[in-house]
């Protein structure tokens, strides 16, 4: 009997959602008392302080892109080259129209 | 930042005897700071690499990310494998072993408590996708007062569909968590899923008991059975990242 359960390989969404948005948050300045004196003051870094911050530098892939993969990855540089290529052309035509009409912004 | 590497926690461990045998961050080797009956998962990172000045910039290297965030996990898992696990948070670095061992001090009572409901346990992804949409537009020449009749209908159906979506999706949320020692929802996706390509009607992690797997596994079947064409995906058993917690 095939099962209707995929049971799936991890995708990257699924890796992303849990290792940027789950486990537990260390960070911070801790100090370490020993007999009341201030011996050390250790420092716990995390590369993005909050799920909040990631998602105002604009990461959130794991919540709105599920389907990345290198495939996919490749197809997202393709079209930042496409986009540079064509801002690139824009600003020739602007140059050589030279304002003579207005023009619309793409995107 | 003048030192040139830091230490990477991938994780904290009731370790007993455990060895984690994994390889970490750069191809680096995975080592356990041990003390007082928890010990940290870590590996010797660049510091550079993790640096949170530069993050905005590595965290949109989508290729560094990927692999940074699948090793992360490898190292997590393997620990979760050989030992009661509570996963930490991609990019936490400390300034050297040293200090992750000061760390271990001050966290130790807060995580042996968390090891203590998380012993023995896994944790279970489990999505619910909607059956495909129905394929709308009805080809040849309809009038216009046909096609808002039917255009409102379909909305009308559209809307009831969503309705009965959310309720069959709620009731695999609450028959799961019957069977879980802890349950969880979490947002749905926006976009369609890989191969689903359908709306995500449920994003859901439940923490099993080991004993109770291979009945969970089971209730997943049925439920997928009962609702296809709904489509009913399960991941895991992975590490109890939606369940860790630490209380300081």
């Amino acid at each position: 009997m095939t099962s209707p359960v995929a049971n799936r390989e991890a995708g990257l969404a699924d890796i992303l959602e849990r290792v940027l948005d789950k486990g537990i948050v260390i960070a911070g300045d801790i100090r370490i008392n020993l007999l009341d004196i201030e011996l050390l003051t250790i420092r716990i870094r995390l590369l993005v302080a909050s799920v909040d911050k990631a998602r105002e530098m604009g990461i959130d892939w794991w919540e709105h892109d599920p389907s990345l993969s290198s495939g996919d990855r490749d197809m997202l540089e393709e079209n930042e080259r496409l986009r540079t290529r064509l801002a690139a052309l824009e600003g020739e035509r602007t140059k050589t129209n030279n304002g003579a009409r207005a023009r619309t912004n793409p995107r | 930042m003048s030192d040139a590497t830091r230490t990477y926690i991938y994780a904290l461990i009731r370790p007993g005897d455990a060895i984690v045998d994994s390889v970490g961050h750069d191809g680096a080797p995975v080592r356990t700071t041990r003390r007082d009956g928890i010990a940290a998962v870590v590996s010797t990172v660049a510091a550079e690499s993790f640096d949170p000045a530069t993050a905005d910039t590595r965290m949109h290297d989508l290729a560094w990310l990927e692999s940074t965030a699948r090793t992360h996990d490898a190292v997590v898992s393997a620990a979760a494998e050989v030992a009661t696990t509570i996963p930490l948070r991609l990019g936490t670095t400390a300034d050297d072993d040293q200090s992750v061992y000061e760390l271990l001090g001050k966290l130790g009572a807060a995580a042996l408590r968390s090891f203590d409901r998380l012993d023995r346990h896994v944790e279970f992804g489990v999505q619910v996708f909607a059956r495909p949409a129905r394929s709308s537009p009805a080809p040849g020449s309809e009038t216009g007062a046909a096609f808002l009749r039917r255009r409102q209908a379909e909305l009308q159906q559209d809307e009831t569909q969503r309705v009965e979506q959310a309720a069959r999706a709620q009731g695999t949320f609450d028959a799961l968590r019957a069977l879980a020692t802890a349950a969880k929802q979490n947002p749905l996706r926006a976009a369609a899923d890989t191969e689903e390509r359908s709306p995500m009607l449920l994003n859901a992690a439940f923490l099993v008991d080991v004993d109770t797997v291979t009945v969970f596994r089971k209730a997943v079947d049925e439920l997928a059975a009962s609702m296809a064409p709904d489509r009913v995906v399960i991941t895991g058993p992975w590490a109890p990242y939606s369940f860790a917690e630490l209380e300081l």
